[in-house]
């Protein structure tokens, strides 16, 4: 199988390829497996290790050295500074998500066409259907769904009248092994290492692992391929080069790295590196009478579906003791006490859509993004609100105490500190947040609006093109996972046509 | 050669993390050295004229014009010679650092005796200017020598005290957490920093150190943190964990969620916290006889080539 370790070469490599992808996330290996299934000769560059349930033992550690970029604290400058965890193996951040699958809204699509120009938005739907079929797309299925997601679906229906639903997940066998976001041990979550990359490398895509893409290469404004490097700290045997030239050059390295690789390289578009958005998150905790035991379930499995036209969707996350820590407020024995709770949390994430937006630059030629993101007055607003509604919902299924993931209001004890919270306006450095879901930073449009044409070639090159994230005009006001994929594999299909 | 093999070569020269950035910080430094230089010789009094304007607005008093060229003469000496050193350094930073100190030398001993002049002879705006502008660019020289100084192999005795100190503070000595001991913790934590790159012990130690000195910066503490009693650090962690200032609450979160990743892998506690729940590992064991049925895969990981 042509799978090649860029770690084991020991003197410099040259190879011709009519396509090559940077990345094998969820964009590049749609385009990798549609690319080679249509008889392309197909080079897939990623920058991590390949890592299949073989290897995986939901050792968080384990996790955060192979499986994460930078041990999983790639983060954004600004007010306040975000992490962005992002996944660094074969897969990408499919490998370590919890495998939601959400459609993006009709009328965010039919705005993305409307506005922006991104012809065809409102018609991903057989795009959709395709990748739905192939990942064995469905809501969580009885078996897997555990009284700890139940329970907070009981409150949120059943006591305040909320609107939620069972996520749908890429799954085929999954066990519930609750480490989806380490890697998952069974293979039952349909990551891309065990989905469309097997599916392209049996279509005769070549994947090198341990090549870190250093710079684009042109003969004016045309993408004469890419030169590679293996991946420090990947045990690389000497310090050799990879060179691959192409026809075409695909950039799918997510919407942090994919705009800076742009720049660092030298390309000047319109928008590119703007219009970063995140869906700023915080994990809050709560504590309940009675064990809860979320690990025995899958973490991601309930959605609270009544807020998302307000642009704030609350999901299940519970996760280990290891990542649990940083968000139980105290030290000494106030933390011991606290974390002997344990078998009796839960934790959701409260997201936003967020409706301002950061930027990405390059460090000079050096692909490494340096990104700026400052949450704004209204996206606070929004996070708080969503912050207090996860708070609700678990004081409504009877949990004793909450940890907001605000500084100035660490502990929530009842509904009245909820409503303070909400009356206190917090500052946004006071809130401690994170990100899964970058996105927008080379969006795909009309000329004067985006980086990139409709069909993610990158303006001003004929043969450059994007296939992550970065496409979306806006934030697509969910996981936005299956929409890259729609989207990419509807390019994918163009570029074919197009020969 | 092709155009293509020209950008390939141009990888190949040996430089630091850094170097991008500092290719591009000290090439803006030499051109703006070069045209103020310029603007020196050829406007000497246009100048000083200038700066005059911008410190009477600020409501300071008139520097007077010279008519003598001599103290110009030197000036625009120096100038050249900074120009030269900033240009020097650009192409390859961290191999040339050592040209970095001669351009903090001059840059300190400018702000310095401008500070001096501003305190002793006339409160001109251009003398507090010049201390500024000069402090800050020998600033930014000591910090880019710093920076660009071989990494060392880990965090040094000192840092590595008050890591011992803060994770000791975490895990109390007494109860469930202290089967936590805080000196491996301390080897795994350190380790896995290493593991981030070349400069992340560095910045490792700039964070210890910034917690260290809290105590003493905003708590009235006449010693730093890792010399406090156990309770008085539980009080200063806590409190900087609460602490409205981004720069004190963060790096307390980053040192928790690295310290809890370690400690809370170690089987006694975890099992201790899960209540001696063992579905993780039956989960594992149902996958790996799936496995062996030949229910999954195989992938094609099993096959990396060399």
């Amino acid at each position: 199988m042509p799978v090649f370790d860029a770690a084991q070469l020991t003197r410099d490599h040259r190879m011709t390829a009519d396509v090559v992808i940077v990345g094998s996330g969820a964009g590049g290996a749609v385009a990798a497996s549609e690319l080679a299934r249509a008889g392309w000769r197909v080079v897939v560059l990623e920058e991590g290790g390949y890592f299949t349930g073989e290897d995986l033992r939901g050792d968080v550690r384990f996790a955060f050295d192979r499986l994460y970029r930078d041990g999983g604290l790639t983060g954004t400058l600004g007010r306040p500074p975000i992490v962005v965890p992002l996944g660094r193996c074969v897969g990408g951040t499919t490998t370590v998500n919890s495998g939601t699958c959400y459609r993006t809204p009709d009328f965010v699509l039919s705005r993305w066409e409307r506005e922006f120009g991104l012809e065809g938005a409102t018609e991903l739907d057989e795009h959709y259907r395709a990748i739905e079929h192939d990942l064995h797309i469905k809501p969580v299925p009885d078996a897997l769904y555990g009284p700890a997601n139940g329970r907070i679906q009981e409150a949120v229906e059943r006591v305040l009248g909320w609107k939620g639903s069972r996520i749908p997940r890429n799954e085929s066998g999954c066990l519930a092994t609750g480490v989806c976001a380490f890697g998952c041990p069974s293979d039952g979550k349909l990551a891309m290492s065990v989905s469309k990359i097997p599916e392209a490398v049996a279509h005769g895509a070549e994947l090198w692992v341990h090549a870190q893409v250093r710079r684009i290469l042109f003969d004016g404004n045309r993408a004469l391929g890419v030169v590679a490097t293996p991946t420090p700290g990947g045990g690389q045997k000497s310090m050799v080069r990879i060179v691959v030239t192409a026809r075409l050059v695909v950039l799918a390295a997510g919407a942090l790295h994919t705009p800076a690789m742009l720049l660092a390289s030298g390309v000047r578009a319109p928008w590119l590196g703007r219009n970063l958005h995140l869906h700023p998150a915080t994990r809050v905790v709560a504590v309940f009478p009675e064990p809860i035991r979320g690990w025995r379930e899958v973490p991601q499995a309930y959605n609270i579906d009544e807020f998302i036209p307000d642009g704030v969707f609350i999901q299940g996350q519970f996760v280990p003791p290891e990542v649990q820590a940083a968000a139980v407020p105290g030290f000494g024995y106030r933390f011991q006490e606290r974390m002997a709770r344990f078998e009796r949390m839960a934790s959701f994430g409260a997201l936003i859509s967020d409706e301002d937006c950061g930027r990405v630059w390059s460090l000079g030629s050096n692909p490494r993004p340096l990104a700026w993101y400052s949450l704004s007055r209204r996206d606070t607003r929004k996070l708080l609100f969503a912050i207090a509604r996860t708070a609700q919902a678990f004081f409504a299924a009877g949990a004793q105490e909450v940890y907001s993931g605000i500084n100035a209001f660490p502990v929530l004890r009842s509904m009245e500190d909820v409503h303070a919270l909400e009356r206190a306006h917090a500052s946004p450095a006071r809130i401690d947040v994170m990100a899964f879901h970058p996105m927008g930073t080379a969006r795909a449009g009309a000329r004067t609006l985006a980086a990139c044409d409709p069909w993610g070639r990158v303006y001003g090159y004929e043969n450059l093109a994007v296939a992550d994230a970065s496409l979306f005009p806006t934030s697509n006001r969910i996981n936005p996972q299956l929409t890259i994929m729609a989207l990419v594999r509807r390019n994918a299909l163009h570029w074919v046509k197009e020969g | 050669m092709r155009d293509s093999d020209v950008q390939v070569e141009r990888l190949g020269a040996a430089y630091g993390p850094l170097d991008p950035l500092l290719r591009f910080v000290y090439r803006v430094l030499g051109w703006t050295f070069a045209v103020v230089g310029a603007l020196f010789f050829l406007f000497p009094d246009g100048t000083i004229g200038a700066l005059n304007a911008a410190g009477s607005w600020l409501g300071f008093p008139p520097a007077p014009l010279t008519s003598h060229r001599f103290w110009l003469s030197l000036g625009v000496a120096y100038m050249a010679v900074v120009t030269a050193l900033a240009f020097l350094i650009a192409p390859a930073p961290t191999e040339r650092r050592l040209l970095m100190l001669p351009l903090a030398i001059g840059k300190a001993t400018s702000s310095l005796t401008c500070l001096w002049f501003f305190a002793t002879h006339a409160a001109h705006f251009i003398y507090l200017a010049n201390f500024l502008v000069d402090a800050s660019l020998a600033l930014l020289a000591c910090l880019t020598y710093a920076a660009t100084a071989p990494a060392p192999p880990g965090l040094s005795p000192r840092s590595r005290q008050i890591l011992q100190a803060i994770a000791e503070a975490l895990f109390p000595p007494s109860g469930q957490a202290a089967r936590v001991d805080a000196a491996p913790l301390v080897a795994e934590v350190e380790g896995q920093f290493r593991s981030f790159g070349p400069l992340a012990p560095r910045g490792f130690s700039i964070l210890l150190q910034w917690i260290d000195w809290n105590p003493v910066l905003f708590h009235s503490r006449s010693c730093r943190l890792r010399a406090l009693p156990w309770q008085e650090r539980v009080t200063i962690l806590e409190a900087m964990e609460e602490s409205r200032w981004m720069l004190r609450r963060q790096p307390i979160h980053i040192l928790k969620l690295l310290l809890g990743l370690h400690a809370f892998r170690r089987e006694e506690l975890r099992s201790s916290l899960l209540g001696g729940d063992s579905y993780l590992e039956q989960k594992l064991a149902e996958a790996r006889s799936r496995r062996a049925r030949g229910e999954k895969g195989p992938f094609p990981r099993a096959a990396v080539l060399s």
